[in-house]
């Protein structure tokens, strides 16, 4: 890909290319904008992106992030105490994207989308790199108006799915969908956890009724956790785990390459159990 | 009567904006309270304990010595006071419980500011054998000690919540996510007329107990319909509760009563109607104070029943739709009216409710002789003894 034609070209389909029949295998890095500074977050993009982030999620801080466990609320905090703001996040994202191969997802609140006014927010995505969009408190039932908006501009509209969904509402989900489905593996909110759920049956029933790629989120942090995930989903999403190495890393010169090491860890969790995992 | 829509919108207002994993939860329980509201099994068991717990129903009380001293309107006070635990909000939380109770969960959550809520929730809990958590801002434990205390010792947990601004606001976003993680066996008892569809609905159809009985007494004492319904708007609970059932009485005025805190202009107030502007929070699209990013903003008052810097949906709607007014009235205007009522009424009404007198006070030349107020005073102010006089 030339520089510069990231803006024609969505490259979340492009990271879960079908290879033998099955998506490759992704590794999905949340990290908060501004936390702790628009400045690092800049140098921690780049360095996850080298580290072998395949989808880099850049979370648009918000005053009251309910879908969120401690770690993500304080770095939220954090960030906004700094006047963070979507349009900070926006010129972040226009000065990485020519220089990372990661595909690059915005995660925020539907009323900093909102605020920000729709159409414009779909047009600035577009502009500045953005592939998809996440938002943890859009349903399908309210997400028409921001999927229309989104896909005027080329940008996906990213829904969710939780272990309490039933087959209709897996059905809607999927419908709705795009690049892929964020599947919650516990009910719960954002957070590191001990251990994981047994999510097999959660998967295989999802399975049944979409063939659209799936990548789980909420409590991975550790590789043994991702190799796990990874023999039954497509993606994986460490977002607190990443979040906590930035908290104990703050004000230490090598913060990016700290963050970066950890997600190199993570990278080599995946290749080290056979599953394809290169990186373009 | 006015309903919701299917989607939970009243208008443009309300819907439903939260985390995938809460929908089934609302889904499942939008079918067991329309069954419910429709089984004579039910609606005899709301009758039975609003009438022998709850006390109901609560006296439309005139307020002779205040409508003098006002020289205008004859006021009528709404007796919710009188309800069982102090407050209106019992009349909510006891309907919640019996839908919680027929989809067998064995725990009960609440948010609460003032601690209304949280104790007229940890009573049912404790009357029907229910596990009870209440989240609860740090502000709001130390400044409604005494309802803390109630809590405790009807069994409930109180948890006290240190995020944000430590207040109401704060309390809710906690309340959901333990919520999100327990939503198997835990029902939320939402304690306002906000939140996801279908609280708005269901919690405004419990309360409207209050309009549906003022109307009668009204009609019964003077022989026709007030000209004004006045009550404080915090979520909007007691306030939808009594305006509702007048909804198609076009010729009754309604007057919604925000807190102004320490002024509209000072930025510390909770005027959500008053000087806010539509988006999401907390599960539905209404008015909210928020910054130009749409980042909620700290708010401000002495009433912590009312320091929310949300508003239910159904309070847009009569907003946008001119139905209802809303104005804000200031704390020491609260205050004032406060010890008013308790020295030429002896009633001690709550800080929330004395918003509510305070505007009757304020724009007294507004009113006219021989013209009807029915104003709720929507909760007693033992809670509030000896921290603001």
């Amino acid at each position: 890909m030339s520089a510069g034609t990231y803006k024609m070209t969505n490259r979340i389909d492009d990271k879960f290319s079908v290879i033998n029949g099955k998506p490759r295998k992704n590794l999905i890095i949340y990290i908060t904008a501004g936390y702790p500074s628009i400045a690092a977050t800049e140098k921690l993009v780049l360095e996850i992106d080298r580290a072998g982030a395949d989808i880099i999620e850049l979370g648009v801080p918000f005053s009251d992030p309910v879908a969120d466990g401690p770690a993500i609320q304080e770095s939220s905090h954090y960030a906004l105490k700094k006047h963070v703001s979507l349009a900070g996040v926006f010129k972040l994202a226009s000065k990485v994207k020519p220089k990372i191969s990661s595909a690059l997802v915005l995660m925020g609140y539907y009323n900093s989308i909102l605020q920000y006014g729709l159409t414009k927010f779909a047009g600035d995505c577009s502009k500045n790199g953005i592939d998809g969009v996440i938002v943890p408190d859009l349903i399908p039932e309210e997400g028409g108006k921001l999927k229309k908006a989104a896909g005027a501009h080329g940008v996906k509209v990213i829904f969710f799915l939780a272990p309490t969904s039933d087959s209709t509402r897996i059905k809607m989900v999927s419908a709705m969908s795009e690049g892929f489905i964020y599947c919650v593996t516990v009910a719960g909110i954002t957070g590191t956890r001990s251990a994981l759920p047994d999510f097999k049956k959660y998967i295989d029933l999802i399975r049944r009724f979409t063939d659209k790629p799936l990548a789980l989120g909420f409590g991975i942090s550790t590789p043994g956790m991702l190799a796990k995930v990874l023999k039954h989903a497509d993606g994986a999403i460490v977002g607190s785990a990443v979040i906590k190495v930035i908290t104990a890393s703050i004000g230490k010169e090598n913060l990016p390459g700290i963050v970066g090491n950890f997600v190199s860890k993570l990278r080599k969790g995946i290749c080290n159990n056979g599953y394809h995992a290169k990186k373009d | 009567m006015l309903l919701p829509d299917k989607r939970g919108y009243f208008g443009d207002f309300g819907g439903r904006f939260l985390p995938e994993t809460l929908v089934p939860a609302l889904l499942e329980l939008e079918a067991e309270y329309s069954r419910a509201k429709n089984d004579i099994k039910f609606i005899r068991e709301l009758e039975f304990y609003r009438k022998n717990y709850i006390g109901r129903e609560t006296p439309l009380y005139f307020a002779k010595r205040l409508t003098e001293y006002i020289g205008g309107p004859k006021i009528y006070l709404k007796r919710e006071d009188l309800a069982h635990t102090g407050s209106h909000k019992i009349n909510n939380a006891v309907g919640q419980a019996l839908l919680a109770l027929r989809m067998g969960k064995k725990r009960v959550i609440a948010e609460t500011g003032a601690g209304q809520h949280g104790v007229a929730t940890a009573t049912v809990a404790a009357k029907f054998g229910l596990e009870c958590d209440v989240f609860m801002g740090e502000e709001d434990c130390e400044r409604q000690a005494l309802n803390v205390c109630r809590m405790k010792l009807l069994g409930a947990r109180v948890i006290p919540v240190g995020s944000g601004s430590r207040t109401l606001k704060d309390a809710l976003n906690e309340a959901f996510r333990d919520w999100v993680a327990t939503v198997r066996h835990t029902y939320y008892i939402f304690g306002t007329v906000a939140g996801p569809h279908p609280y708005p609905m269901m919690v405004r159809d419990f309360q409207s107990v209050i309009g549906n009985e003022a109307r009668k007494q009204i009609i019964s004492m003077e022989g026709r319909l007030p000209d004004y319904l006045i009550a404080c708007v915090g979520g909007g609970s007691n306030s939808i509760g009594l305006f509702h059932r007048f909804y198609n009485d076009r010729k009754v005025s309604m007057i919604g009563v925000e807190a102004g805190g320490k002024g509209i202009n000072s930025k510390l107030h909770s005027a959500t109607l008053s000087c806010g502007r539509p988006g999401v929070l907390h599960g539905a699209y209404s008015y909210m104070l928020q910054d130009v990013n749409g980042q909620v903003v700290p708010t401000h008052s002495i009433a912590a029943g009312l320091d929310y810097p949300g508003v239910g949906p159904e309070h847009s709607f009569y907003k946008a739709t001119g139905r209802a007014e809303y104005y804000a009235v200031t704390d020491t205007e609260a205050l004032n009216a406060y010890h008013l009522l308790t020295r030429i009424e002896g009633i001690i009404p709550a800080l929330e409710s004395s918003h509510a007198i305070g505007y009757v006070i304020k724009n007294r030349r507004r009113f006219r002789k021989g013209e009807i107020i029915v104003l709720n005073l929507s909760g007693r102010g033992d809670k509030d003894v000896g921290r603001n006089i």
